[in-house]
């Protein structure tokens, strides 16, 4: 038999197994030196980190030479294909278009249905006329965003920001101050001293809701026991809640008082958790299902959930809470304090009654709605 | 004759089995993660939550490095109120405890450990560190690492979650570019951590505390009993005793920080060996307790299985070479069609080095290391290289009359840094916002 056929097909099959790797060495040899992953080091997250980053280019590009004086004193600057419209005050009649940065030094008004296609930088005050779309704006001092704007980005201000009802602020919206949420209003997340959709100017008075209630302990810190509530036959299982650290606890099962309980220690509920009204938790909270926080109640630790989590009218958290699903607060909800920051994040739908505040941010996966009547 | 056929077909048969399961579960981890699915994402909740901190890097022999490392971590934005770094100087031959003693009297928030004698390695040297750690987190950071300025944020935001006792950060090979190898296993981590480790986590399965870039509850340590000073790997330890007892491991996938990749075979030959050998104590000291464990799920005991016994598989596939090797020289019918089915799925995990092409591949792209993918053929020789220093590893292990391994004294990869005594930055690519950041008196980074 000829070996012919035999050396042929190995040449043949040399060839395909060296084609195989020849695209990898060559690759090797192109990225042969290089970094990987570009990982900065000197990063320092900051929630207003979209405006802080373009006040600091603007900053920068305000100083590039200037190729034309309008006849109202505007200024304009080309910065490759962009151009850059510095201006004083200025007002904007309705649908009015833009696509160019505006640097505007003073307040800054337009009037219904405009479209500002680039970034805007206010010095003063903003006025954003109902219907109007943006694409972000950093002002300096107050934004007040009329019904049904939206902005595809990103929103901050110093001052205080109102966001009119149907708005929508597609990523972030940031303030040093306040933010004010209308019915219909919707946000990536808001992070502020103050979130709010309190229609009313300063602070609600946060009523103290430790009132002298009978409240279950758990765990009970008279020894294991059991205890019945006759009319509903509901019951906390000392059978299922098992120790799991010096200061955390399982219960294995829905976690469904009856009364008013008092959840002394870090609790992980493998199940769904009703805290009923008037309850207290003082440390972390966990469930594997749904928590349900009745009106009232006060959560002092975190709040994690893998599904939904809802706090009932007047309740509130002052720590962490986070949930794989949809979020909702209640009427009259306070989360944190002055100076005391918490965060509230949904990986679903993050949604705020009436009389929310929330002292720091309010984030979601989706987006955060104002959702009122429900 | 008839005998040893039988044997070698049991024997590919179970091999095709073991690494067709394999497959399927890296397969799936890899569509999970393509779809981008995260719903136990805490990044949102970074910086809202400063529980008391204590930060502990051991080291033995580590002067290239140590001024990086701690200068990184004095760097960082957390509240100095709330933080301490103990810096561990395990008798150390060369500058190394010189240099602690320098920070130490620096900064306040330093703390220099000296040994000088007992139980050698990491795991003893964490323990005794450990009971001097007064944080409720103890972070633990290896000292060729470079942390980034947010990364304690980063690292202690899911610990607001109570079930969580100890979390996991990502590891990111800085030379990757300095040789092939380490470009191969700079794909290989990438896999592992942005695919492997971030699916387990999102699957509520096994993600694994890696022992450094990482934390863990210290009322939880001591809950479980501390670190496991016997064993060479005692973060894998440490991580399935945690499980058992019905703590959670979380993974954060942005809390990455720069590592130095082994750029020899030989270096990388002596780690792999290591972890091997370690991995194998851990699966033949737990596995009966793992399958056991009250706390856990059916899904989370079989992953940890696999987790636990990936370092056999090496042997498994030799094993079934030869078995093959055997079948193909005897005159023995096959059957064509469990061949036909069982090829391509031992083919797609054998280029893998236990993680499917598919793995690698979504993995760079999750990156946007496009180029990289290119490498992928290339890693066979990073698989044949594994396999053989694997095998070579638990032939030791299971026949060398050493059981278990006893003390150790401290493995440590070659540092491939220059000691200059600068501190470790990439320069060119420093966020211009980070630069108008003042440092306040207690540590935090604030606005001009």
């Amino acid at each position: 038999m000829a070996a012919w056929p035999f050396v042929l097909f190995s040449i043949v099959f040399a060839a395909l197994v060296c084609a195989h790797f020849l695209p990898s060495y060559r690759a090797w040899l192109s990225t042969c030196g290089e970094h990987p992953a570009d990982i900065d080091p000197d990063y320092v997250r900051m929630e207003d980190y979209f405006a802080r980053s373009f006040r600091l280019k603007m900053s920068e590009w305000r100083k590039l030479p200037v190729y034309e004086t309008l006849p109202d004193g505007t200024l304009m600057i080309r910065k490759g294909d962009e151009r850059i419209r510095v201006s004083g005050p200025c007002e904007y009649p309705a649908r009015s278009e833009s696509d160019d940065i505006l640097a505007v030094e003073g307040d800054f008004r337009c009037g219904t249905d405009c479209a500002f296609n680039r970034e805007i930088h206010v010095r003063g005050n903003a006025f954003i006329g109902p219907g109007t779309r943006l694409q972000s704006i950093a002002v300096d001092g107050n934004l007040q965003l009329g019904d049904r704007v939206m902005v595809t980005r990103w929103a901050d201000s110093a001052g205080e920001m109102e966001l009119g009802s149907d708005s929508v602020v597609r990523a972030r919206a940031t303030s040093g101050a306040l933010i004010r949420l209308r019915r219909g209003a919707k946000v990536g997340s808001a992070f502020a001293p103050v979130v709010t959709t309190s229609t009313r100017d300063g602070e609600d008075e946060v009523i103290s809701t430790e009132a002298a209630f009978d409240r279950l302990e758990i765990p009970a810190s008279d020894g294991v026991r059991s205890r019945i509530d006759a009319g509903r036959q509901r019951r906390i299982d000392p059978k299922k809640l098992h120790r799991l650290g010096a200061d955390s606890w399982i219960y294995r099962g829905d976690l469904n008082a009856a009364a008013p309980v008092r959840v002394k220690t870090r609790l992980v509920v493998w199940g769904d958790l009703v805290l009923p009204a008037g309850s207290i938790a003082e440390e972390d909270l966990k469930a594997r299902g749904r928590i349900s926080v009745a009106q009232d109640s006060v959560c002092r630790g975190s709040v994690v959930a893998d599904k939904e989590i809802s706090f009932g009218p007047s309740s509130r958290f002052q720590g962490i809470v986070h949930t794989g699903r949809t979020l909702r607060l209640g009427p009259g909800v306070v989360g944190g304090a002055r100076g005391r920051k918490v965060a509230a994040y949904s990986a679903g739908i993050l949604e705020l009654a009436e009389n929310v505040t929330v002292y720091g941010k309010v984030a979601s996966g989706e987006h955060v709605a104002v959702v009122t009547g429900k | 004759m008839t005998y040893l056929i039988l044997a070698c077909k049991v024997c590919l048969g179970f091999t095709i089995v073991v690494l067709t399961v394999y497959a399927i579960r890296h397969y799936l981890f890899a569509l999970y993660r393509i779809s981008l699915r995260n719903s136990q994402d805490m990044m949102e909740l970074v910086g809202f939550t400063t529980p008391s901190v204590s930060v502990l890097v051991p080291m033995h022999n580590e002067e290239k490095v140590a001024a990086h490392v701690l200068q990184a971590l004095v760097d960082c934005d957390y509240d100095w109120n709330r933080l301490e770094i103990l810096a561990i100087d395990d008798r150390s031959e060369d500058r190394t405890g010189e240099i602690i003693d320098q920070f130490a009297a620096k900064y306040p928030i330093i703390k220099a450990i000296h040994r000088s004698k007992g139980v050698g390695g990491k795991g003893a040297a964490l323990r005794i560190a450990s009971a001097q750690a007064s944080g409720e987190i103890l972070l633990l950071f290896d000292a060729d690492y470079v942390p980034g300025r947010s990364m304690i944020k980063f690292l202690i935001a899911p610990f607001c979650d109570p079930e969580v006792g100890a979390v996991m950060g990502r590891v990111v090979p800085d030379n990757g570019g300095a040789s092939l190898l380490a470009g191969l296993l700079e794909l290989e981590r990438s896999a592992g951590y942005q695919v492997g480790q971030q699916a387990r986590f999102n699957l509520n399965l096994t993600p694994q505390f890696g022992g450094t870039v990482g934390g863990v509850r210290a009322s939880v340590l001591k809950a479980v009993g501390g670190w496991n000073a016997e064993s060479l790997t005692e973060d894998t330890d440490l991580t399935f005793r945690l499980l058992m007892q019905g703590w959670k491991v979380a993974y954060v996938n942005r809390a990455e920080c720069y590592e130095e990749a082994p750029e020899t075979w030989e270096v990388r030959s002596r780690q792999i060996r290591r972890w091997a050998i370690g991995h194998t104590e851990c699966f033949h000291d737990l596995w009966k307790a793992w399958l056991k464990g009250r706390f856990l799920s059916t899904a989370e005991r079989i992953d940890g299985l696999f987790v636990l016994a990936c370092y056999l598989t090496a042997p498994v596939l030799v094993l079934g070479w030869l078995a093959s090797l055997v079948l193909f020289f005897t005159p023995q019918a096959h059957s064509t069609a469990l061949f036909l089915v069982a090829l391509p799925f031992v083919g797609y995990q054998l280029f893998g080095n236990q993680a499917t092409f598919l793995e690698l591949g979504s993995a760079a792209l999750l990156d946007c290391n496009r180029r990289r993918i290119r490498l992928l053929p290339l890693s066979l020789l990073n698989f044949f290289a594994s396999t053989g220093a694997i095998c070579q590893a638990l032939f030791n292990f299971y026949f060398g009359g050493i059981f278990r391994s006893g003390p150790h004294h401290w493995h440590k990869t070659v540092r491939y840094r220059d000691a200059d005594g600068s501190v470790y930055r990439t320069g060119e690519n420093a966020d211009s916002v980070s630069k108008l950041l003042v440092r306040s008196p207690n540590g935090l980074y604030l606005s001009r």
